[in-house]
């Protein structure tokens, strides 16, 4: 091309430069922020034409700032040095303007100047402009990319800028540079191997980057904005001091604080922070005096341990860092590389030490020239946050933030923490790290209120005596009074009695949804002894276990039942047992009203042992849930239908009786098929219903018109409850209320509550029902800062008495607790959440591997310890996994037992996922059989050993049938809606639901998709009948022949004991 | 995140309250109000094998005593 000039150099990038050039061309269309701004304050004559000779002569001495960034032909970025460019040079003049707007128009040429992005191909990445705002008052812009100078740079740059202008532009007045590429050539000569290894050590072990804005990376990079905090004299002075005294510098102390702050946010104990180094150690003469990028930005990963004093964390953390100063030339895309991992912070700290000849500054310009009286920096940074420090007099502290990621009163916080920080330090610098102070929480605690009975009993014969013809159980063509039902259940309660039931004994109760349930329920609680609620569908070796580890006193259950779980004699009490009714032994709040079973993490359910008061506080605040009909307040009806294995299903039914609403009791049909749930709730009128999300999910979709049109509350527990479906709920239901209860049987069922408000994200956890606490609390056992990601603790009067014959286990998950009254205990969920500024609690996950399935709380060790339990399995790891439009299911994924074959004649080659599948479903109930299993040859493993998650295959559940294609056109609608439901490629006529990953939630799916596309098909045909075959048989031949053979054990999804199974076949047969 | 709770090389303690009631209790926190260390500083295991060995009866003491004498 002609006249351009010649190609004086072709140099390679330093590593900042390459991370800048990534950043930069990430984005095209975004604003730059490494566009920086400096501008020059001026008093007196300034001579533009002049000032921009000398602008010419500093761009001809230092060829670094005649550089453009390019990618040479084999894909390596390189910088190309010109040997003369045209500087873009302009003056602008406000003085016209009156002097009252001339900041404004300045400030809006700043904002244009920045939006307007440098090509990094065109030279040079700078541009000068004087601006006159009037006589004698001027200032000088210079806006250049970070690619060129850094702010070390800055103060040698305007020296030079002023000699320059002062000798007219002429170079003779410097002496020689050293160029940029004798910097370049020396970064080449470092020993880039040793420094992989030493940044590998110095990152071994780390778990995961400490991020404090982990959403962020995505979005668009803004311009930061800035907040200052100008530490006094004194401050500064002490701080000084104190670092001196332990032998550390103030930079160092920064960033041990700064650390100590990380682990707060985030939470966790093994933090890293990004520091900026200047670079200006190198060993490359002069490099003090050159111009040109020299920073880098390296982690710092500080361990934090919990009892060490906070000087012995900082003299460590600079011990540590000094390892690494012959390593810090080292970029830090290889430094994650070498570390394993893709991210390591999102904080950057600065610590400004360059010294800054303000002399030599203000004495370049000589006696007649202009006077320097102000330079202000405008640089930036992608990162959510950095600090800058400058030191001096008085230290002044930068935070500069992404805004939409972070909100300016975060930013406030959290230097506000950190400033208390500081002055603890220079306090008290033997203070342990545990023991520094912290925020005071937000007031989301003050939950005290009278228990008018903390017992179960006294609160439902309150109700009866209040209202004895109200009805109070509602099941079919069957009403109960509350009246009715209190005598009946006295009646039992006393048959109890007799038979040596009473307070701290359990009694097992095993009956379906039935009012000879409720009857049981209460006669138990009247008895004074704990309740055991059985699922009489649950696998008999399952139900055993639990009713070997509660010891039960007595088990109510019909006949059929008793002998299907070979119950012995003596412990059966039939629900219409008698005796006379006599004098009860007294009752103490702290006795046991119910034991539940949950998931085990070691591979045994563990029994919670809940107490009278617990239950009693969480029905009396349950009152208020507001099942009452519109208008004139009249008692309403709430749904029982959540299983009443489980402490929902128990405080579901046992609320509504308290409340004085009447209980309509659902049929397993009816609790997940939204027509029959509709129903249900339409013929009853009910008032109040309680799902889990992913039952809302189906009632939304396919609810019929005008279905649960006498719902005043919905509640919803068990999962999160995304946003947009609480929407949908509100929107569909506009006369409800929706609210969003958290809890677990360790806490009486439900500890906070959140009444949905419209607002954006997953519905809260909100706030602490009565006389309940809560807290969120960090890894050193402190209150976690609001916002920032903690454990969630409860303490209160729902707390249970511990887990069942498990003295251990209890002693660890209930705990000393240091917030509440002396002696008090606090229970750890293992919850993640954070608080909101108001106190309202956010769920932001698990801690452990706990899932949700369908909002039954699974512990994947307990599948696990089952699954390697079976014979020829070695190892075992059970995920839920979320594949595709798949809801989320449980896989196992099995290793054969290399060691057993012969005895068991086992091998690897045999072990057959679908035998597995079925052999597990023979002894797990339903929502802990995974929907599949994966034979592997090995468990795919991450570099520090522990199970790689990621790695695992989705299940392929293509491979459970032959495929044979449809014949008829309801077979064809029916592999369709198949794969469509389960998310496969295709579905053959012969695939059982089950066996590819079906569950009764998408069963729901499958018939309601069926009934739209014209076949009348319930969710249980799909469970009697499984294949497309069997299900076209079923529509085809109403009256014909018995179902497909039939295999309990295969599906174990609802819970349907063997008499309810044999009752649908036989059913299905007189029809 | 980690727990202090669940730290398997953390140090420990064991703490009572007046209810016979006990904890888990990681050495570097304050005993909270209305506790006492009853094992301790020693490692998680330990301390969780004390308790097994010593928490016999989980009823609340005051609980416990209320019973007897209502026996007696």
């Amino acid at each position: 091309m002609a006249g351009r000039p010649a190609v004086e150099d072709v140099l390679p990038l330093s590593p900042m430069q390459e991370g800048m050039v990534f950043h930069a061309l990430y984005d095209e269309g975004a604003r730059d922020v490494y566009t920086g701004q400096l501008v020059i304050r001026l008093e007196g004559p300034v001579d533009g034409p002049r000032m921009s000779l000398a602008v010419t002569a500093l761009l001809t001495r230092h060829a670094n700032l005649r550089a453009a960034f390019r990618t040479s032909r084999s894909g390596r970025p390189v910088q190309v040095v010109r040997s003369a460019v045209t500087v873009p040079w302009q003056i602008t003049d406000l003085s016209p303007l009156p002097p009252q707007e001339r900041e404004q128009a300045f400030d809006r040429l700043l904002e244009e100047d920045r939006d307007e992005r440098f090509d990094l191909s065109r030279p040079p990445l700078l541009r000068f402009r004087l601006v006159t705002f009037g006589e004698g008052q001027h200032r000088l812009l210079i806006s250049s990319h970070h690619l060129l100078w850094d702010g070390w740079s800055a103060p040698v740059l305007v020296r030079e800028l002023f000699q320059l202008y002062t000798s007219g532009g002429d170079p003779a007045a410097l002496p020689r540079v050293r160029p940029y590429r004798d910097y370049l050539a020396w970064l080449s000569r470092q020993d880039r191997e040793a420094a992989r290894k030493a940044w590998k050590a110095a990152l071994h072990g780390l778990d995961e980057p400490s991020l404090i804005a982990p959403d962020a990376r995505d979005r668009p990079v803004e311009q930061p904005e800035r907040l200052v905090l100008e530490l006094s004299q004194e401050e500064t002075s002490a701080l000084a001091g104190a670092a001196r005294t332990h032998g550390v510098t103030v930079s160092t102390v920064l960033q041990g604080l700064w650390a100590v702050l990380l682990g707060r946010l985030t939470g966790r104990t093994d933090v890293v922070l990004g520091a900026t180094v200047s670079g200006r150690d190198a060993d490359v003469p002069g490099i003090e005096t050159m111009v040109g990028l020299f920073i880098n930005t390296l982690p710092v990963r500080v361990r934090l341990r919990p009892e060490e004093p906070l000087a012995g964390l900082l003299t460590r953390l600079q011990t540590e860092q000094a390892a690494l100063l012959d390593h810090r030339h080292l970029g830090l895309a290889e430094i994650q590389r070498a570390a394993g991992h893709t991210a390591l912070f999102d904080t950057l700290l600065v610590f400004e030490s360059y010294p800054i000849d303000d002399d030599g500054i203000a004495r370049a310009f000589g006696p007649d020239g202009p006077r320097m009286t102000g330079v202000s920096v405008q640089d930036a940074t992608h990162y959510p946050l950095a600090l800058t420090a400058l030191p001096g007099d008085q230290l002044t502290l930068t935070f500069s933030h992404q805004p939409t990621v972070l909100d300016r009163g975060t930013v406030e916080r959290t230097a506000s923490r950190l400033r208390h920080l500081l002055a603890e330090f220079t306090q008290d610098p033997t203070r342990p790290v545990a023991r520094l102070s912290t925020d005071e929480p937000p007031a989301q605690n003050d939950t005290a209120r009278p228990l008018p009975h903390p017992a179960v009993r006294a609160l439902y014969e309150d109700q009866a005596a209040r209202t004895p013809d109200a009805p109070a159980v509602l099941h079919g063509d069957t009403t109960l009074t509350f009246a009715e039902l209190d005598a009946r259940a006295d009646r039992l309660a006393a048959a109890l009695s007799a038979r040596g039931a009473g307070p701290e004994s359990v009694v097992a109760v095993a009956l379906p949804r039935s009012p000879d349930l409720v009857t049981a329920l209460l006669a138990v609680l009247k008895a004074g002894a704990a309740v055991l609620p059985i699922d009489p569908g649950y696998p008999p070796d399952r139900i055993a276990l639990m009713l070997d580890d509660a010891g039960p006193r007595l088990v109510i259950c019909d006949p059929p039942t008793s002998q299907l779980l070979g119950i012995q004699r003596e412990l059966v009490c039939p629900p219409d047992a008698k005796a006379a009714v006599r004098e009860r032994p007294p009752l103490s709040p702290e006795h046991p009203a119910y034991v539940i079973f949950t998931s085990g993490s070691t591979g045994r359910p563990k029994g919670v042992i809940g107490t009278q008061r617990a239950l009693a506080n969480r029905l009396d605040w349950g009152r208020e849930l507001g099942g009452r009909r519109a208008g004139d307040g009249s008692p309403g009806v709430r749904v029982s239908k959540s299983p009443l294995s489980f402490i929902d299903g128990l405080t579901e039914l046992l609320g509504a009786l308290v409340a004085g609403d009447a209980v309509a009791l659902a049929d397993d049909e009816a609790t997940g098929d939204p027509r029959a749930l509709a129903a249900l709730a339409d013929r009853h009128r009910a008032t109040l219903l309680t799902a889990v999300p992913s039952l809302y999910t189906t009632l939304t979709e396919s609810a019929p018109p005008d279905a649960f049109s006498s719902v005043r509350t919905w509640v919803s527990s068990g999962e999160t409850l995304p946003g947009a479906l609480a929407d949908a709920i509100t929107r569909r239901w506009p006369q409800a209320r929706l609210v969003n209860l958290y809890g677990c049987s360790e806490a009486a069922g439900d500890s906070l509550i959140h009444v949905h408000d419209g607002g954006e994200g997953a519905v809260p956890l909100g706030r602490p029902i009565a006389n309940t606490r809560v807290h969120v609390l960090d890894p050193f056992l402190r209150p976690a800062p609001v916002g920032a990601v903690g454990e969630l603790y409860l303490a209160g009067d729902g707390l249970a008495r511990g887990y069942l014959n498990q003295p251990g286990r209890t002693a660890e998950r209930f705990v000393a607790d240091p917030f509440g009254p002396p002696g008090s205990r606090l229970y750890r969920t293992g919850d993640l959440a954070r608080l909101r500024p108001d106190g309202t609690v956010e769920f932001l996950g698990r801690a452990d591997d706990q899932v949700k399935i369908r909002g039954f709380r699974v512990e994947p060790g307990e599948i696990e310890a089952a699954t390697r339990a079976l014979p020829g399995v070695g190892r075992a790891a059970v995920v839920a996994r979320e594949d595709g439009s798949a809801p989320r299911r449980l896989v196992a994924y099995v290793v054969a037992d290399r060691g057993a074959t012969g005895a068991t004649g086992v091998t690897g080659a045999t072990l057959d996922p679908l035998t597995l599948r079925r052999a597990l479903a023979e002894r797990l109930p339903g929502h802990l059989v995974p929907s599949a299993v994966v034979v592997l040859e090995q468990l795919p493993l991450t570099p520090s050993g522990k199970l790689d998650r990621r790695a695992l295959p989705a299940p392929d559940f293509t491979e459970t049938s032959t495929y044979e294609p449809p014949r008829t056109e309801p077979e064809k609608v029916l592999c369709g809606l198949f794969t469509e439901v389960l998310g496969l490629e295709r579905a053959g006529v012969h695939d059982d639901f089950f066996e590819r990953g079906g569950d009764s939630i998408i069963s729901v799916r499958l018939a309601d998709r069926a009934r739209r596309a014209g076949l009348a098909l319930s969710p249980r045909d799909v469970f009697t009948h499984r294949t497309p075959a069997g299900l076209a048989r079923a529509l085809l031949d109403e009256t014909g022949p018995a179902p497909e053979e039939f295999t309990p054990n295969g599906a174990p999804l609802v819970s349907l004991s063997q008499s309810q199974l044999d009752n649908v076949k036989a059913r299905w047969r007189t029809r | 995140m980690a727990n202090p709770f669940d730290d398997a090389d953390g140090v420990f303690r064991v703490l009572v309250n007046d209810e016979g009631q006990y904890s888990l209790w990681p050495d570097f926190a304050a005993v909270p109000e209305g506790w006492t260390s009853v094992h301790g500083p020693d490692d998680r295991a330990a301390c969780l094998e004390y308790v097994e060995r010593h928490w016999t009866d989980m009823r609340p003491r005051s609980l416990a005593d209320a019973m007897r004498g209502a026996e007696g």
